[in-house]
């Protein structure tokens, strides 16, 4: 999944950008908020967490300006104002949560999950596919029971495909959730993990369960 | 003991009342009861005139027929003297009793013979005279018993007080009555007032009927509500900024360490993370005591020590935690003080104005601007190249938290507290703090304060 984070304070961005990329997020990040209006504005971003006192742009503004352009992300509101009307503000302005300041990373990692199934339309976080189980909390994969082990970066390209089973997920939608600024740009990349996944995933199961649409994508699901 | 003023006002009228009731009745009651003497007196006169005609003087001397009372008349007692002196005649009921010989004129009280309470009238005349000596004059004492005069006069008197004593409780009823009606409006006032607490200041004082002595009050009492709900309402915003400025670096350490926990492979890392959350914590340390010395010194507790200070070195002292900034933004620093140019102040004190005015001057000079610190008679300024501040913006330049860019944090190097600190610390050294745009686009902070050593101070030149 692929995270936008504006936020001024480097220590704050700085390590939530490092915490997600960790846990296998595509993670881009920002100080400024007219660079993270940019940002927004180019790319697909599944949630973007936002300080509302930015620099430039303020959070608010950013907020407003997305919203009106149709941006689907969800986004999460990081701030230290902890009065009600701080928080109903930024939620009317068309936030879908919030954390006050100081929170937890863990429990900012598990709003960020909830928001991603929310803006997938699932609401239990293990995904189903056939004998296939994706549990998105735990980030665990099993199949006909057997847990299966993934890289951070193979999980998360199996995670994007599970969230839109039974559709052809095209190789720029692919690159754009799961690979951030920082990656390296590749266009083979993107083939050798889907091959190792497949390798992972379907071997020994006579039910294939990721398919090739030459010249469209991939589809993950039961039926080719 | 305090009196409530219904019953300050309750009192006052009753005693009022009673006192003038009292009087009232006491000069009526005396203008009647002389008339009923007078009344009584005139009629013991005329009888006693009768009297008289019933005395004869001949030859013979005096003669005086005495008729017999008629039964059930009033027991009147009678006595003669012809001539003065000399008994003449008596009534019957006087028996061996004699009444006094009272100088002849007005109506005298008496005791009866009987014992009752009576009145004597002493009336001195010439006898009818039928001799052809002249008859020498006769004394003649009449007396009635009173009783039915001081009863009459006693019965006034028991309605006299009967009446006021009604009167009397009349009136409290009433005035009880009308007065708390009056004071129904403070009535109104207090309850308002009792309604009001710390989260209710935005509610002002408005009664149905306000008397006219009341509208100045109210109107003092609404306009403490403003100031008050003004300066409540400037806590709390301080008291959110606070926090705020708080929470965002509490934040950041707590994210450095869980994702250190996460992310750290190896002692470098942990080391990394360590180094990182330390720094925020110096980072917060400056900002509490920023907060700490803002409330010390709005509540008048700095420590003052006095002593001389060669401003000079102390400016330079002052820029050194700058340098890096400074060096970052390509500022260049002008410290344009003589070797002789003395303050006497305390130093901490002093450093904290000039720090936080160094501070604001590296955060808001444009980049590869200059700074410098000069001394014009009266003052120290601190001279930034700009660019020039708004003009709206220098009225809220010294308000705590205020930021002329509002997305700017404390912790993003510069202080929504800095300048109103500065401008409470320099307040107590007994310094001015004031901020002005020069008309070449300079910002001119400038401290008032004594300065000692001015003798060859150039002024008015800007940067080189």
């Amino acid at each position: 999944m692929r995270i936008l984070v504006v936020e001024d304070y480097p220590p704050i961005r700085e390590s939530l950008t490092a915490g997600l990329r960790a846990l296998g997020f595509a993670v881009d990040a920002t100080g400024d908020g007219t660079e993270g209006l940019w940002f927004a504005d180019n790319h697909p971003y599944d949630v973007i967490v936002l300080d509302l006192m930015l620099p430039g742009l303020s959070g608010q503004d950013l907020l407003r300006s997305i919203r009106r352009a149709g941006n689907p992300a969800a986004v999460l509101i990081l701030t230290a104002r902890d009065a009600v009307s701080d928080r109903v503000a930024g939620l009317d302005l068309g936030a879908d949560d919030y954390l006050v300041k100081p929170f937890e990373f863990a429990e900012l990692v598990a709003r960020v999950k909830a928001l991603v199934r929310r803006r997938y339309e699932r609401a239990d976080p293990v995904l189903r596919i056939a004998d296939l189980e994706v549990d998105t909390a735990a980030r665990a994969v099993r199949r006909a029971g057997a847990k299966i082990v993934l890289s951070a970066r193979e999980y998360a390209l199996l995670e994007y495909l599970a969230l839109r089973t039974g559709q052809v997920v095209s190789r720029t939608e692919l690159w754009d959730h799961v690979y951030d600024f920082a990656a390296e740009p590749g266009s083979n990349v993107l083939d050798v993990f889907v091959s190792h996944l497949r390798r992972k995933i379907d071997d020994g199961h006579p039910t294939k369960l990721i398919h090739t649409r030459r010249g469209l994508g991939y589809l993950l699901g039961a039926s080719p | 003991m305090s009196w409530s003023l219904r019953r300050r006002l309750t009192v006052a009228i009753a005693a009022a009342v009673a006192l003038a009731l009292v009087g009232l009745a006491v000069a009526v009651l005396v203008v009647l009861e002389r008339a009923a003497w007078r009344q009584f007196d005139g009629g013991l006169r005329q009888r006693a005139e009768a009297w008289t005609a019933l005395i004869e003087h001949d030859d013979d001397g005096y003669e005086m027929e005495l008729p017999t009372p008629a039964p059930g008349a009033r027991a009147i007692f009678v006595e003669a003297w012809c001539p003065a002196g000399i008994p003449l005649a008596r009534s019957a009921n006087l028996g061996d009793a004699d009444l006094p010989q009272l100088a002849a004129g007005r109506a005298r009280a008496v005791t009866l013979p009987d014992g009752r309470a009576g009145r004597a009238l002493a009336l001195r005349f010439t006898a009818r005279d039928e001799s052809a000596a002249p008859a020498p004059p006769c004394l003649l004492v009449l007396a009635e018993g009173t009783e039915d005069v001081t009863a009459a006069i006693g019965t006034a008197r028991t309605w006299f007080a009967g009446l006021g004593a009604l009167a009397l409780a009349l009136t409290l009823a009433i005035a009880t009555w009308l007065i708390g009606r009056g004071l129904r409006p403070l009535d109104e006032l207090s309850e308002s007032l009792a309604q009001i607490d710390g989260d209710s200041l935005a509610t002002r004082i408005s009664l149905r009927d306000p008397p006219r002595e009341l509208a100045a009050p109210i109107a003092r009492l609404n306009d403490l509500l403003a100031r008050l709900d003004a300066a409540f309402a400037r806590e709390r915003q301080f008291t959110a900024d606070v926090s705020h400025e708080l929470r965002t670096p509490l934040a950041g350490i707590r994210m450095v360490l869980e994702v250190a926990a996460l992310t750290a492979s190896d002692l470098a890392a942990w080391r990394a993370a360590g180094d990182r959350a330390l720094a925020v914590v110096a980072e917060l340390t400056r900002t509490v005591e920023r907060l700490l010395a803002l409330a010390r010194a709005d509540a008048g507790q700095l420590p003052t020590a006095s002593e001389p200070i060669a401003m000079r070195p102390f400016v330079d002292a002052q820029w050194q935690p700058h340098l890096a900034a400074a060096a970052a933004r390509g500022l260049r620093f002008h410290n344009r003080l003589d070797a002789d140019t003395i303050v006497t102040a305390d130093p901490a004190l002093a450093a904290i104005v000039l720090g936080n005015l160094l501070a604001n001057a590296v955060a808001y000079t444009e980049a590869g601007g200059a700074i410098e610190v000069r001394a014009v008679p009266g003052a120290i300024e601190v001279v930034d190249s700009g660019p020039a501040i708004p003009a709206d913006h220098l009225p809220h330049l010294f308000d705590r938290m205020w930021r002329g860019d509002a997305a700017r944090s404390l912790t993003a190097g510069h202080a929504g507290i800095g300048l109103a600190l500065a401008r409470a610390v320099a307040t107590s050294l007994g310094w001015t703090l004031t901020a002005a745009n020069r008309s070449d686009g300079a910002v001119v902070f400038a401290i008032g304060m004594a300065v000692i050593g001015m003798a060859d101070v150039t002024h008015g030149d800007p940067s080189p």
